[in-house]
């Protein structure tokens, strides 16, 4: 076991290293006068300014050079300051990023807690009608694009509820009433698309546990139907769907990113894009390498936890 | 009995006097769709920008929704006949947000920086013809020119005073504000909102009436709408005009209307084939359907216009003096043939994607100007890429939305002067030049009036600009909001009138 | 070919396979047939008639240039199916390559190609593509190259395996030892043993392009106007919901049913082509 995790964590540190270079090099590699660009939105640009900025962020020097000055800064914990605020990268996105994993995080127990009815109706009506209605409309939700669906809900709650704040955020520490309520669609136009992955991978493994022996063994030993199914099948079904979680977690953050566009939500989907719009480097290249391992780090949390649920896994 | 009378009368104009009564307090929500890069108002150059700081900071002089030029720090002042020297006597008593007096050290400490070539700003050669600066003792400022300039007292509502001993220490005013305004900086969450309270130690008696000032950062504009509908937000400044429209018949909202001093535009570069020839220039405006525009982009709230906005009347010839404004295809085809191009032209038009009314007018002359022979490819670019390309001259033509100005001479020199510091047609005419400084030199109103209306009639048809629609600014308020009056330059001086009614 | 018709029969029995193909054929039908089944064209702007419902003349109404909303959904159909289409090919191409290559020569070439797919893979979906067009640009092709580049890593996973354990498998090897050349031996056993897995991705792969074209258009980074894109239909119709929501209504329904359609299908592809749920 210790091997596996030690392997494991070695392709980790191998990835992430490659995430770097990959974050580096794309971010320079899109066309235009960065420095000016960093400059031209919002200021005059003179050529002191151009040249302090060039100097400031060390384009002159090499790109090699400039990548390791980057990545042992990283290492350090620094991982430099925004153009334009000039604060502190980390300090950035340490604001930014517990909306974001809130988000993420609530989307992703949502879509598993509305999963489990759904997977175990679809493999109990086995094709019948019902089953065929529950699954179309479990797969329709993820055939809608999210910044619909949130635009949907924002008309939807004005027209039918006019007093729920859907817009914006506020703290939970300041209004922790106001905070869920206004996370409340978000989380669902992020969760729906779910349903569909998450309640047909428990269904296939539901179905698959409910023809083994064990389970014929509790039922010839005159269990009732229910007990056979919570009891026994359910429980293991729902390990297989931690392994999908991680990738979930990836599709999720990709709705995020569109969703807190709508529901004007500070969070680092919208710090991203407009840092690569205004190509404000080092915050580009912090934050998707922050995000990036974040994930990374998630699938390997996963596989471990999956290795170590389920007894039938070799650590090959 | 007739005592009741009148007690009862009394009673009721006092009820009714009272129902005008501004109430104090209250946050005004506004929702924005960009935030500020930074604070410092002598860098700035965005929208976005000026929107937020037009409340924390002052000039000597400020501009009204008449677009007269008005005392603001300054109390009053005295022109010399010969028009080169102005002095100010200043308003006594303000204080900046930190404590600090204003005097005229501050206003010296501006004009330097402002004129500073290491701060870079984008107004410095708005005071070139400023010889020099001095005071009088604490409360007046002396103005020398070095030739008459009639657009300066305008001009100057657009220098923002900072204070004197916060600069010199090398106080940072991206992420700091220190003003004179009714308003103050109290917290800016990036991405999220920008909070302003009250200066309780504003000079003028009583304003501002609300507490606070909140802009909310909210990108998507369906979600604005939505929000001032149902009464999230209480002001959305400065909109489109799609939105504005969907707006029209939406319970609880009702929108404030003015002409504005922007326009839409499309630019040429007249050193790149085929707009080097004036006559594909013309050949353009003509086929240019303007009054479709109006309808197609504006919604039909917004007029034609030439180089001088129609709100600046007195000085804005009227479009039936520019002959290349009666849409006519066949014209442009023609003028295209003599300019040798008998099969047409092709070119790219660069569009500033940020702004919707931008990106829609160019799609509406896309087709229009298929017809007569311009084929014109659209490539939409981001504002900061947008910006590099446009400063570069790295284009055949724009698409984008300009700021006018108060006074003609403003926005006409620094466009269309030869090196004009946003001259990116790289255009150059000696006529052009000669009036230019004449109109702004001149200092009899009507000299000044001649000039200008040769140069809009010389510039109309010919010039590096096709001068497209002038739309009608909009704001949309919830009906509770009193007080506000909107202004021309997009300004939101009157938020220190504003109130909020039960 | 039999195998095809027994599983095109099968695909029927299933009444949701059934409606998968029967919406897959009706969207594909419609982009291929735009140009001659369109009836007006899809840039034409008429701003009389602008934001109104659906009438006679206009079927599904018309968007705020008073273009006409059907003419524009077949284009963008058209549209959004060749970006989906061309991206899941370059994925198959490239990432069946890699994989299959990958899985066949072994050692050092493995790991390092694998290695590099886990490091596209660790990105999330639309960075990556935000960071591709961010450099190549926004316009339909390069949207179709990024998913495409963004996709190939899952079908290179995807190949791996089967690829691994038919390398060991008896035909093979027999192949091998009988002079047979590595190129036939892929083709001849290969490819129909994965046939099966690549149609199933390929589907849903398709639908979920779609959405992510959509996606992109909304972040102004896919597909630019005037050109026609379900997604920036979409994106562009919310402006106008209280007015005239029907750009918005047709879009999201078009966007719905293409989606819809492949995804059904791949689901149940899935399901028929999985040897452990035949027969139950």
């Amino acid at each position: 076991m210790l091997t596996y995790i030690l392997r494991r964590f070695l392709d980790l540190v191998l990835v992430l290293f490659g995430v770097s270079v990959l974050v580096f090099l794309m971010i320079r590699l899109i066309p235009g006068d960065a420095v000016q660009i960093m400059l031209g939105a919002n200021t005059e640009i003179t050529p002191d300014r151009l040249q302090a900025l060039r100097e400031k962020l060390g384009l002159n020097k090499p790109l090699p050079v400039q990548y390791w000055d980057w990545l042992t800064g990283v290492l350090r914990g620094d991982l430099g300051q925004s153009v334009w605020t000039g604060a502190p990268i980390r300090d950035e996105i340490l604001a930014r990023l517990p909306l974001t994993l809130e988000l993420t995080a609530l989307s992703l127990i949502l879509g598993v807690i509305l999963s489990i009815p759904i997977g175990i109706l679809t493999a109990y009506w086995r094709n019948s009608t019902g089953e065929y209605l529950v699954r179309l409309a479990a797969i329709a939700g993820v055939t809608v694009p999210s910044f619909w669906l949130g635009t949907l809900f924002i008309y939807l709650s004005f027209r039918l509820w006019p007093t729920f704040p859907t817009i914006g955020y506020v703290p939970l520490t300041q209004d922790p009433v106001g905070h869920f309520s206004r996370l409340l669609f978000p989380i669902l136009a992020l969760s729906l698309p779910l349903l569909a992955g998450l309640s047909r991978l428990l269904r296939s493994t539901l179905l698959d546990i409910l023809n083994q022996d064990y389970i014929r063994t509790a039922r010839a030993k005159g269990l009732s139907e229910r007990i056979v199914l919570y009891k026994h099948a359910l429980r293991n079904a729902l390990i297989p769907l931690v392994t999908v979680v991680g990738i979930q977690a990836g599709y999720l953050f990709g709705g995020a990113i569109v969703v807190e566009q709508v529901f004007a939500l500070p969070g680092m989907g919208r710090l991203i894009v407009g840092a690569i719009n205004e190509r404000n480097y080092p915050l580009v290249q912090g934050s998707i390498l922050l995000v990036t391992a974040g994930f990374v780090f998630i699938n390997l949390l996963v596989d471990l936890a999956y290795a170590y649920l389920d007894p039938r896994v070799e650590y090959a | 009995m007739r005592r009741m009378g009148w007690l009862f009368l009394a009673i009721l104009i006092g009820s009714l006097a009272g129902a005008q009564n501004p109430i104090r307090g209250g946050t005004l929500q506004i929702a924005v769709d960009s935030s500020p890069a930074g604070l410092d108002p002598h860098v700035a150059t965005a929208f976005a920008t000026f929107v937020v700081i037009g409340n924390i900071y002052e000039g000597l002089t400020e501009i009204d929704e008449g677009l007269r030029v008005r005392p603001a720090l300054a109390e009053s002042w005295k022109v010399s006949s010969d028009g080169l020297t102005y002095t100010f006597k200043l308003r006594s008593g303000v204080t900046f947000h930190n404590g600090q007096a204003f005097d005229a050290k501050d206003v010296l400490a501006t004009f330097n920086r402002v004129r500073d070539p290491k701060t870079g700003s984008p107004i410095a050669s708005r005071f070139n013809l400023v010889k020099e600066v001095r005071a009088n003792g604490p409360l007046e400022v002396v103005f020398e020119l070095s030739q008459p300039f009639s657009p300066f007292l305008s001009e100057l509502a657009g220098l923002s005073i900072v204070p004197a001993e916060y600069i010199a220490s090398g106080g940072d005013l991206q992420r700091r504000a220190v003003g004179t305004g009714p308003f103050q900086l109290k917290e800016w969450v990036p991405d999220t909102y920008i909070l302003l309270e009250r200066n309780s130690k504003y000079y003028r008696q009583g304003r501002p009436y609300l507490d606070a000032l909140k802009f909310n950062i909210v990108p998507d504009a369906a979600t604005r709408q939505i929000g001032i509908s149902s009464g999230t937000y209480h002001f959305l400044p400065n909109i489109d005009p799609s939105l504005a429209v969907t707006l029209k018949n939406a319970p609880g909202v009702k929108l404030y209307e003015s002409q504005d001093l922007s326009y839409s535009l499309l630019g040429m570069n007249v050193t790149r084939k085929p707009f080097d020839n004036p006559k594909v220039r013309e050949a353009l405006n003509y086929a240019v359907d303007r009054k479709a525009l109006v309808q197609a982009v504006y919604f039909g709230n917004g007029v034609p216009g030439g180089p001088l906005s129609p709100v600046l009347k007195g000085w804005a010839s009227s479009v039936s003096a520019f002959p290349c404004y009666n849409t006519n295809p066949q014209k442009a085809r023609e003028l295209l043939r003599q300019a040798g191009y008998p099969n047409g032209v092709d070119f790219t038009i660069l569009t500033l994607g940020s702004v919707k009314t931008v990106v829609d007018a160019a799609q509406v002359l896309q087709a229009q100007l298929a017809p007569a022979g311009f084929r014109a490819k659209i490539e939409i670019l981001e504002l900061g890429k947008f910006v590099q390309e446009w400063r570069n001259s790295n284009f055949d033509a724009f698409a984008s939305l300009n700021g006018g100005s108060v006074d003609p001479d403003g926005y006409l020199f620094r466009t269309f002067s030869t090196g004009g510091s946003t001259n990116v047609f790289k255009y150059s005419d000696p006529r052009v030049d000669q009036l230019l400084n004449q109109g702004r030199t001149a200092t009899s109103a009507d000299t000044r009036r001649k000039i200008y209306a040769e140069l809009q009639v010389k510039l109309a048809c010919q010039g590096p600009i096709a001068h497209l629609v002038y739309g009608t600014l909009f704001s949309a308020a919830r009906e509770n909001v009193q007080g506000f009056k909107p202004i021309p330059t997009r300004s939101l001086l009157y938020l220190r009138e504003t109130w909020l009614a039960r | 070919m039999s195998g095809a018709w027994t599983l095109a029969r099968g695909l029927l029995k299933n009444p949701l396979g059934a409606l998968g193909l029967g919406l897959t054929l009706l969207v594909v039908l419609g982009g291929l047939l735009a140009p001659l089944i369109a009836p007006y064209d899809p840039l034409g702007q008429d701003i009389l008639a602008r934001l109104s419902g659906p009438s006679p003349r206009h079927w599904l109404g018309t968007d705020q240039f008073g273009r006409d909303v059907l003419s524009r959904i077949l284009y963008g159909i058209r549209a959004s199916l060749s970006v989906a289409g061309l991206s899941v090919i370059i994925a198959l191409l490239i990432g069946g390559f890699l994989g299959v290559s990958a899985a066949y020569y072994g050692g050092l070439y493995d790991r390092l190609v694998m290695r590099v797919m886990d490091v596209f893979l660790a990105f999330p979906i639309i960075l990556l593509a935000i960071g591709i067009i961010a450099m190549l640009g926004p316009n339909q092709w390069n949207t179709a190259l990024a998913i495409g580049i963004v996709y190939t890593p899952i079908f290179a996973r995807l190949v791996r395996g089967p690829t691994l354990v038919l390398r060991e498998s008896e035909y093979v090897q027999a192949a091998q030892a009988l002079g047979a050349s590595t190129l036939r031996v892929m083709w001849r056993h290969l490819l129909p043993n994965l046939a099966s897995v690549i149609l199933v991705q390929s589907t849903l792969s398709l639908s979920t392009a779609i959405l992510v074209e959509a996606s992109l258009s909304f972040l102004g980074l896919g597909t630019q106007p005037p050109t026609p894109s379900l997604g920036l239909m979409l994106s562009e119709g919310r402006a106008y919901l209280t007015l005239s929501p029907w750009t918005s209504v047709f879009s999201g329904l078009a966007i719905l049913v293409a989606s819809l359609g492949f995804n059904l299908l791949g689901d149940v592809l899935r399901d028929a082509l999985d040897p452990r749920l035949k027969g139950r």
